[in-house]
């Protein structure tokens, strides 16, 4: 008898298994096909040449040292590099805190609060390429304009002249960037238990108190994700200068993500080595920042105990 | 008396912050709204008053952009045949890309998701999540000319099937989503229909997915957006199908005499906008629903 259920119990944990496997193999293949081995053969790409008549032959480390020595000497990747640290740097501390007392706000159910939450959502939704050319040609045409009517000043295009370009693409960034970080914290702020935040009340906190010693500990987790995600993301985000200039943005303006999609784009076999090196050594500079930073924000973040 | 000035310092709070997030609302809308008006001005119009109201109102920058806006592209099939892509058809594409990426990355993350958390107790489901966990936190940069090279050595590369496989994929954010919601399902929903002899397949299509379905919408929507709106990938894996986002981005870099005046151009961003603003405006209230996921420590 025992024997039989036993035998029963391993049949269905058997069907299980297979039918678990059935469910993964597919997506785990493809993931073994477009991450695993895309990321593994663009490190055999960083250490090989291609020409067009002899193909690829091993380069050693020629396009690493190649590409240490241009962080050094090239003036467009050390524009790429400041602007793509300065570009976290902003979405940082402007994006994410005002993103946070945006959700605050929205949680607290405050005046039009399910209005602001579609519209903070709303530039996530519209095509960025259309967004960004709106605003383009808003700062290009109708900000002129408007300056000319006000101060009686003639000035040009906010994104044209090289003194306000960079800092007009930073604040377009921030402008539209809050959709998902509101959703998420939102979302996470709602599931606080409403007990905790009554309690908080009862004893007299104030709605500022009341967001740093209950909110903010409460929705830890959500929040170190996104700072994790982006110290991931600061050598690929390009600042959408592919939708605002395509491929003819100021080298001035240039991020490590336009720089690299860009001269990808261009299609150049030859070239690809050089770019895959140039990623691996990114990636290799990002990569114990990032577990540095997500060990840090564990570690010394505020507790919910 | 402490306690009113508690009181009167929120107040102050709750005004300074709906004044900052009403200004940010008006400023948002400003740019579309001027870009909707300026599609129905003529150039000349334009050049006098960048603000005015249309004058005349004209749809002609609508029939330019139709008729003007196409995109000459190498025949997948024949490499020496040149075959010209009109605006209409550049839709037809992008429905094609969007609506194929979307279904194949959605349903991929849920049923991932929902194998994991079902059979958790397999140790593959923790290597999954783990998997998931470590590619969201690993900044992997400039492997784009690697997976170019790979799209086209497994014959992937300018074919829509070829996309679709390559966003095939579980990782990244929506997966979380879908573990949470699916580790929100109470077990005893399966152990019933096991009683009553279902298969796993069964428990899965009849109990599961009907139980998720509104979460899969939301992702799905949200999926369906953020490729419509992509010009990036098509751009490059995809050059002989143009979709509409690429179509726009063209328009803005055209040398054509008649698609340089703003107008005009503005006019293909309105195009690209509008069914996009529908779909949102349809279906706003699933779309920023409550959706929330864990953070990146389990």
């Amino acid at each position: 008898m025992k024997d039989l259920s036993k035998k029963k119990y391993f049949g269905r944990e058997r069907k299980e298994f297979i039918f678990f496997i059935c469910l993964i193999a597919l997506p785990l293949a493809q993931f073994c096909v477009f991450y695993i081995g895309v990321n593994f053969n663009s490190i055999l790409l960083t250490f090989r040449n291609y020409d067009y008549d002899t193909g690829y032959s091993f380069a050693g480390i020629a396009n690493i040292v190649r590409v240490v020595k241009n962080l050094f000497m090239d003036a467009t990747l050390k524009y790429a590099v400041r602007n793509s640290l300065l570009t976290y740097a902003v979405t940082l501390v402007v994006g994410t805190t005002l993103a946070l007392v945006f959700s605050y706000f929205i949680y607290k159910k405050m005046p039009l609060a399910d209005l602001y939450r579609i519209t903070l959502f709303l530039p996530s939704v519209l095509s960025s390429i259309v967004m960004v050319l709106l605003f383009k040609y808003f700062c290009e045409e109708a900000i002129p304009e408007i300056c000319k009517l006000l101060t009686g000043k003639e000035i040009g295009g906010l994104l044209s002249s090289s003194d306000t370009a960079l800092p007009t693409l930073l604040f377009y960034l921030v402008w539209t960037g809050f959709g998902t970080q509101v959703l998420m914290y939102t979302g996470a702020m709602n599931n606080i238990s409403e007990s905790v935040v009554e309690s908080a009340r009862l004893d007299g906190a104030t709605p500022l108190r009341e967001f740093v010693f209950i909110t903010l500990p409460m929705i830890w987790p959500t929040f170190i994700t996104f700072i994790v995600v982006g110290i991931a993301g600061i050598f690929t985000n390009q600042l959408n200068l592919y939708s605002f200039y395509g491929t003819a943005a100021d080298n001035s303006l240039y991020t490590i993500g336009y720089y690299l999609y860009r001269a990808t784009q261009q299609g150049k076999l030859p070239e690809y080595s050089y770019l895959s090196a140039m990623g691996l050594i990114f990636t290799l500079i990002a990569m114990p920042l990032t577990f540095a930073v997500k060990h840090f924000l564990e570690r010394f973040g505020p507790k919910t105990e | 008396m402490k306690s009113i000035k508690k009181k009167n310092d929120a107040l102050v709070l709750k005004i300074v912050l709906s004044v900052i997030l009403m200004a940010y609302s008006v400023s948002l809308f400003i740019p579309v709204l001027w870009g909707i008006m300026t599609s129905f001005k003529t150039q000349s119009d334009f050049r006098l008053s960048v603000f005015g109201w249309p004058e005349p109102f004209t749809f002609e920058n609508y029939v330019t952009a139709v008729q003007k806006l196409f995109r000459d592209v190498q025949n997948p099939y024949n490499a020496a045949q040149m075959l010209r892509v009109r605006f209409p058809l550049m839709f037809v594409y992008s429905f094609l890309y969007a609506g194929g990426c979307a279904i194949f990355s959605t349903t991929t993350a849920c049923v991932v998701a929902y194998a994991t958390v079902k059979f958790s107790k397999f140790k593959l489901s923790k290597v999954i999540y783990t998997i998931v966990i470590v590619t969201m936190i690993l900044p992997v940069i400039g492997n784009l000319p690697s997976e170019i090279r790979m799209s086209q050595i497994l014959g992937l590369y300018n074919t829509f099937w070829g996309i679709w496989i390559m966003k095939m994929t579980f990782l990244g954010m929506y997966f979380l989503v879908f573990h949470a919601t699916f580790r929100g399902i109470a077990k005893d929903y399966y152990e019933a229909a096991y009683l009553d002899g279902a298969s796993e397949f069964r428990v899965m299509v009849q109990i599961a997915f009907p139980l998720v379905k509104y979460t899969y919408l939301t992702v799905l929507l949200l999926n369906f957006i953020t490729f419509w709106n992509d010009y990036q990938v098509p751009l490059i894996y995809m050059p002989s199908y143009p979709t509409a986002a690429y179509g726009v981005y063209l328009f803005n870099n055209s040398n054509d005499a008649q698609l340089s005046s703003v107008p005009v151009r503005i006019t293909g961003c309105i195009f690209l906008l509008t069914p996009i603003l529908i779909l949102f405006m349809v279906f706003h209230r699933r779309l920023i629903g409550n959706v929330s996921m864990g953070g990146i420590k389990e």
